[in-house]
């Protein structure tokens, strides 16, 4: 509150949100998490200015080449080269677009259908809630990852079916959050004081459910991103996703599986990506549920 | 508790009605021509389906039922080893942190699991591989038993074939067997630990609050007899629905182990019949995982409501 005067000698309460973005700071982990997003998001965003070389760029004067540290390795490929001299460091950036981007893109289309639906579901009552209750139990008895690679069987392998698919596949987890959150939100005193009021659907919906909403889109969000990236880099090691020379990293995972014995970077460092970008995820979420949890309390 | 029973069964039909439908919807999408209309022939197919007809495999041009019992009882071994290790790892563990709730053991414990919840299942199999097997050399790099014996198929499951063959290597083979299993059961059991660990934790915190458990620390047990006998017995009703849902988390897993692995199981065969777009085998394999994981995850869901009577309770209530 600075910069403007209190001119009214009480003491200002602050918001549940403001509370739980200063315990959230407290947090080294969350904090952490949140500045390697941060760093993930620009990486994705300036991939073809951050990166040394086009991805499909071939050095054919340097096949296999490990990373810059080891004794036979050469800085100019900084994380080292590929089996057809392809240099590392510029796919992995590159594949930051084609996993994290593209997950980020699922998990948000998810959300909008997702939430749709659940924020229907959650404001109507009888026959048709409880049709989509039993409807979205039984997709959620399966996983997501096997529901995508059923909808990639029936699709055909390719990233724009994996993308689908695991859009479809994500789409109930967030139906089931919201569905909830709204329900819970609508058996609560001051919505049925807005009902008294004469106030429509659309007012009960605008002023008392949706403000009530964020705690659930934020954690349901960041659960939906690191599972988004562990399914798509999932399908293409499977083959059935991103095809081979496109530098998805799962695809690149399971092109290099030959190469484990002898150039070990090609499999370690596409996995570490995965690892580390699920994990600040994970982190970012994490810090964000605790946070929410004990202003809640 | 019957009408309980019958809702639940109610469910789960429809739950498996509806995967048939989707495994129609494939089938049909194939039959591009669609000679009949839509209903009439997803009535057929259902009968089909009823008499364990799953159709012909086009890539072997044997029935895909015979498959699936072939490859199952491999996936359903890895399954099993990677349960036990996680509950003989997760429990323990979970309850270390509990009991040190905001201390650095619990702080450690907390980390970990977030990064094994975090870790890509196919890369740390990969990893391992790379150091046991290969680096180090202890433990084979692949498959479910070296190729020097020969065990009849039995059960499917290796590690209890080995045991009951007639021959004089029928302990080196089970000893190779085990060696074989290590590997792809501890990757697999990664993400189902870090669930037990976290479910146990907050049960076992939850349970730690109640009043009965400090009455027990005032009469003078020790916190050790608490813990197992209030804290644990507690929690565990608690946290095992939750923890029958990673059935199938644990069976996708499996999908991408086996790959690793090459482990002759169901996931290693229905990735290998969709690359082969071997659509009855496809449709086959789906159908068997998510059966499996569904009719596994309800029957854990009802065990734990009938042995435990708060649960029973519980239900009550909710249905007023």
């Amino acid at each position: 509150m600075s910069g403007r005067a209190n001119i009214y000698p009480e003491l200002h309460v602050r918001s549940p949100r403001e509370q739980a973005w200063e315990l959230f700071r407290k947090n080294t982990l969350g904090m952490i998490g949140l500045w390697g997003l941060g760093l993930l998001s620009l990486l994705t965003l300036l991939a073809p200015w951050l990166a040394p070389y086009a991805p499909y760029e071939q050095f054919s004067q340097a096949l296999l080449m490990p990373p810059s540290w080891a004794d036979e390795g050469n800085i100019d490929f900084f994380l080292g080269t590929d089996d057809l001299g392809r240099d590392m460091l510029s796919r992995l950036v590159f594949g930051a677009r084609l996993t994290f981007g593209n997950a980020v893109l699922v998990v948000l289309v998810a959300l909008l259908a997702g939430g749709c639906i659940g924020i229907v579901g959650g404001m109507s009552k009888g026959f048709k809630a409880s049709i989509l209750n039993h409807f979205l139990d039984t997709l959620l008895s399966i996983p997501s990852l096997l529901l995508a690679i059923i909808f990639v069987a029936i699709l055909g392998p390719g990233l724009f079916n994996t993308l689908i698919a695991i859009t479809l596949a994500l789409t109930p987890q967030f139906t089931r959050a919201i569905y909830n959150a709204v329900s819970d939100e609508m058996q609560k005193e001051y919505i049925t004081a807005l009902r008294l009021d004469g106030g429509t659907r659309w007012r009960i919906l605008r002023f008392g459910v949706l403000p009530n909403l964020s705690d659930t889109i934020v954690s349901q969000t960041t659960r939906g991103l690191s599972a988004a990236i562990l399914d798509i880099t999932a399908v293409g090691f499977l083959g059935l996703g991103a095809q081979p020379p496109r530098p998805e990293w799962g695809a690149m995972l399971s092109d290099a599986m030959d190469l484990v014995y002898l150039a070990p970077w090609t499999v370690t460092l596409p996995g570490l990506a995965i690892l580390l970008s699920v994990l600040v995820v994970n982190m970012v979420g994490e810090g964000l549920r605790q946070a929410i949890n004990e202003v809640m309390d | 508790m019957l009408r309980y029973l019958l809702r639940r069964l109610g469910l789960l039909l429809t739950t498996l009605l509806v995967l048939t439908l989707v495994a129609y919807l494939l089938e049909f999408k194939l039959l591009e021509d669609a000679q009949s209309d839509f209903m009439t022939g997803y009535l057929a197919f259902l009968q089909q389906l009823l008499a364990g007809d799953f159709g012909i495999s086009s890539a072997t041009g044997l029935p895909v039922l015979g498959a699936i019992g072939q490859y199952f009882p491999a996936t359903l071994e890895l399954c099993l080893a990677a349960f036990t290790i996680s509950l003989l790892v997760g429990v323990p563990t979970g309850t270390l942190a509990a009991l040190r709730q905001g201390r650095w053991q619990d702080t450690l414990i907390l980390t970990g699991t977030l990064i094994g919840y975090s870790v890509p299942v196919f890369w740390l199999g990969l990893l391992l591989v790379m150091f046991f097997s290969l680096h180090l050399g202890w433990l084979p790099v692949s498959g479910q038993l070296s190729l020097l014996f020969e065990i009849e198929q039995v059960t499917g499951i290796m590690t209890i074939d080995t045991l009951l063959a007639d021959s004089q290597y029928r302990w080196p083979a089970f000893l190779d067997a085990v060696r074989h299993l290590i590997l792809p059961a501890l990757v697999l059991a990664i993400v189902p630990t870090t669930e037990v660990i976290r479910q146990t934790r907050s049960a076992l915190l939850e349970v730690l609050k109640q009043n009965y458990i400090r009455a027990a620390l005032t009469k003078g047990f020790s916190e050790t007899q608490v813990i197992l006998r209030h804290g644990l017995r507690n929690a565990f009703p608690m946290a095992i629905p939750t923890l029958g849902l990673q059935f199938g988390t644990v069976l996708t897993s499996a999908i991408m182990t086996e790959i690793v692995f090459d482990w002759p199981g169901l996931g290693r065969w229905l990735v290998s019949s969709i690359a082969l777009q071997d659509y009855a085998a496809i449709k086959g394999g789906t159908l068997a995982i998510a059966t499996f994981t569904i009719v596994a995850s309800s029957a854990v869901e009802v065990l734990s409501t009938l042995i435990y009577p708060a649960r029973r309770r519980a239900i009550y209530v909710r249905q007023g």
